[in-house]
């Protein structure tokens, strides 16, 4: 039985396999999954709150086979050690639409967050109810003027006995419309350098003054919105970690958000349909065709070594920014490639809402922005090479 | 400069003028709203200005001009993201009938397109839109009547035609009809596309009777095809110039007030290398589109159609790309413009040839050539 990178006497990553154990865990997993949605179905298909109750529902059931949570420890409602077990359930569940749609940022961070910096309180509290799937989160980091910059964020939270008073606005927030909580980042002091002022605070977002709009956007309707913090009140209770702290558990946990999501694999499957498409009408024999097919799949599958690497590295105790800056930059190439394939091959028949290579195309346009701008990882990179400030 | 382009830059200016006052943005989302997406006051504007008989002759109610205005026009639209449909209607169905019609069919048809009372269309291909593959409509004599059954797919704004040029075969050869969009058994199905500035439908036809008087019968159709194919596809080409030109504006303005880590997000060099490109995308568009107009008719117009459409759909599709990442989330919201140009330039692209169809045109025309 072996698991993640087989390791030759000098300590090279020659070969990954998965073992028969978490292969056995994946035929059984898309088993599942197959029988409770119905083929290339979409979550984002449907009206948020459909979406919503719908993953609800499903994410209790996952839940209920302890397949929420596994890379968990065993405390928090984990099965522990078992972190390729969350890489297989990224990738199955993204091919199926990704059917918990926000709670998957519970899981892969979220969570762990609490795990890390909570008190004996948030802990019981907040990690009982994620691994039991039934709560959905959202994340308040972004700001109309912290964007790639986000640690020019301005929301303010101001001390006021035992409570905290919290103004501002956060954007992209997705599932805030259905969200029972917020993981915000706000400002807690003004005077210090800015990554040093920063601290995060779980709140509840029945709060009075808590405020969500829809940002109208050309993918993915009903997904995005902007949140106003008007005089919000919080108990000093909901801090998460210390006070000012925040941007350093932050770090860490972006981390986990870079690698958590398996892109490649959602455009892996698309390919596939678009494969399957060329087929239903003899086309595979065309050179052409085939080169356009294997050029997007070679850049579905080095994104995919890539993570596994990130993720070996990762359960070997190590932190590796370098070469998680390298995934998300191929995989941002590679959901653009199945995306251009897509077109090349369908051609106005793309261009038909909700074809596979219109669905493609709009993860293709978020990609490169969403979760830290493709330039930036790239900024990221070239400082590591040149020792440059940037 | 050319002899004719002191004309062609007031026609400029009137059209820039035109379309700024009755097209912003702001009245492209409401147009776009609504049932049919298009705006039949602009239409007759477009028509009193001149423009839908730019290059029709004089005896058809046009005024004769040349292709070096039509290209203009047609890039001062595409600028405007304006959702008039005269390519389909001046372009392809006009342009079948001067090329393929006798003289009554022409003077029966073209004065109410030149004049903007009708509008019309081609349905030129099979199922999927493509010209390289086979017709899915087909014409047989019954009863001494000629019937057309099958299907067109992805025909441009059909659904505001009262006529449409349809390519069917007859036997084993093709040949061109003109039909009435509401005859019996023609039915428009309107499709949801991606593009939400121009409107395609499938048009399927179950035995339509088609008059004799509309055969167009003039010229072998199979010729008439490729020529409309190079034509549209040029006119694709030019409003891809008009747009390149435009998302180059906006995109060099906004990264020229949005500020991160307390700089312009344009002073940093990846984005600057994003914003040179698409000056080289959008000048590179803009010679060949021209060439190409000012070729029509002359030795190498084959050659140069097929560069311009080839090479304006790849690098308008490329230039948005790279446009809506440097506006980052803002640029996938419906509130600023970006996302319009980035879906018309994927339609664009596949429309009347994808770049992948012209380029091999062009390596069998050069290949001709080198035979000779």
């Amino acid at each position: 039985m072996c698991s993640g990178w087989k390791h030759v006497d000098k300590g090279e990553r020659v070969h990954f396999d998965y073992s028969d154990e978490e292969l056995s865990f994946r035929k059984e997993l898309k088993g599942f999954l197959d029988g409770e949605l119905p083929v290339y179905f979409e979550f984002f298909d449907l009206p948020q709150q459909e979406r919503f109750d719908r993953s609800m529902e499903f994410v209790k059931k996952l839940a209920a086979r302890g397949w929420l949570t596994p890379a968990w420890p065993v405390e928090y409602g984990g099965s522990a050690h078992a972190p390729w077990q969350q890489m297989i359930l990224s990738e199955e569940m993204i091919a199926h639409g990704e059917p918990r749609t926000g709670q998957y940022m519970n899981v892969n961070w979220i969570g762990p967050a609490i795990i890390l910096a909570g008190t004996p309180e948030q802990k019981e509290y907040h990690l009982t109810r994620i691994s039991n799937g039934n709560v959905v989160w959202c994340q308040g980091f972004s700001e109309p003027d912290a964007g790639s910059d986000l640690a020019a964020l301005r929301t303010s939270a101001v001390r006021d006995g035992d409570e905290y008073v919290i103004n501002g606005e956060k954007i992209w927030t997705s599932n805030a419309g259905v969200a029972e909580f917020c993981f915000l980042l706000a400002r807690t002091n003004s005077e210090a350098r800015k990554q040093e002022g920063i601290s995060i605070f779980l709140v509840p977002t029945a709060t009075p003054g808590v405020e969500v709009g829809d940002i109208d956007a050309v993918v993915h309707p009903g997904a995005f919105h902007h949140v106003v913090f008007t005089d919000v009140r919080v108990p000093a209770s909901c801090r998460l970690g210390p006070e000012n702290e925040g941007f350093t558990i932050v770090r860490k946990l972006l981390a986990n958000e870079r690698v958590g999501v398996a892109r490649y694999h959602r455009a892996a499957g698309y390919l596939d349909r678009v494969a399957k498409w060329c087929d239903e009408r003899g086309l595979l024999d065309d050179s052409s065709v085939i080169e356009t097919l294997a050029h997007a799949r070679v850049a579905c599958d080095a994104a995919r070594v890539l993570v596994y690497q990130v993720w070996d590295e990762r359960t070997r105790g190590l932190h590796p920014d370098e070469s998680a800056w390298v995934y998300r930059t191929a995989a941002v190439n590679a959901e653009r490639a199945v995306s251009e394939a897509a077109f090349k091959l369908m051609g106005a028949e793309a261009l038909v809402r909700h074809s596979h290579a219109d669905n493609q195309f709009e993860w293709a346009t978020t990609a490169g922005i969403a979760g830290g701008s493709y330039e930036m990882q790239l900024n990221s990179l070239a400082r590591v090479l040149l020792g440059t400030k940037g | 400069m050319g002899p004719n382009d002191e004309l062609a830059e007031e026609l400029r200016a009137s059209a820039r003028k035109a379309l700024d006052d009755r097209m912003p943005t702001t009245v492209l989302r409401q147009v776009i709203d609504t049932e049919d997406g298009i705006d039949r006051s602009l239409y007759a504007l477009a028509a009193d200005l001149g423009w839908l008989g730019l290059t029709l002759p004089e005896s058809v109610g046009g005024s004769g001009g040349s292709w070096h205005e039509l290209a203009v026009v047609l890039e001062e639209i595409g600028r405007a993201l304006a959702p008039l449909p005269m390519i389909a209607s001046v372009v392809v169905a006009a342009g079948a009938v001067m090329l393929a019609g006798d003289d009554e069919q022409q003077q029966r048809l073209i004065p109410g397109i030149a004049d903007g009372s009708a509008i019309a269309t081609g349905a030129l291909f099979g199922a999927s839109g493509r010209p390289d593959e086979p017709l899915a409509a087909r014409v047989e004599r019954r009863d001494g009547s000629l019937v057309l059954s099958g299907v067109s797919g992805f025909v441009p704004d059909a659904h505001v035609s009262s006529w449409m040029v349809v390519a069917a075969t007859d036997g084993a050869v093709p040949t061109l009809v003109v039909v009435d969009s509401s005859a019996p058994g023609v039915r428009i199905e309107r499709l949801d596309t991606t593009d939400v500035t121009r409107r395609l439908a499938h048009v399927h036809f179950d035995d339509v009777v088609i008059p004799s008087a509309n055969v167009l019968a003039g010229a072998d159709a199979q010729h008439v095809i490729d020529e409309l194919v190079r034509r549209a596809g040029v006119a694709i080409a030019l409003d891809s110039v008009g747009g390149l030109e435009r998302v180059v504006e906006i995109t060099v303005a906004y990264v020229g007030e949005r500020e991160q880590f307390g700089r312009k997000v344009g002073s940093f060099q990846a984005v600057k290398h994003h914003c040179a490109n698409l000056l080289v995308f959008s000048e590179t568009a803009r010679v060949a589109g021209r060439a190409a107009a000012d070729a029509i008719d002359g030795a190498r117009w084959v050659e140069w159609a097929a560069i311009a459409k080839s090479y304006s759909g790849d690098t308008y599709t490329e230039a948005t790309r790279i446009a809506v990442q440097c506006f980052g989330g803002v640029g996938f919201t419906w509130e600023y413009d970006i996302h319009f140009y980035m879906k018309r330039a994927r339609l664009s692209q596949q429309l009347f040839g994808s770049p992948t169809y012209h380029r091999q045109l062009l390596t069998r025309e050069l290949r001709g050539r080198t035979a000779d």
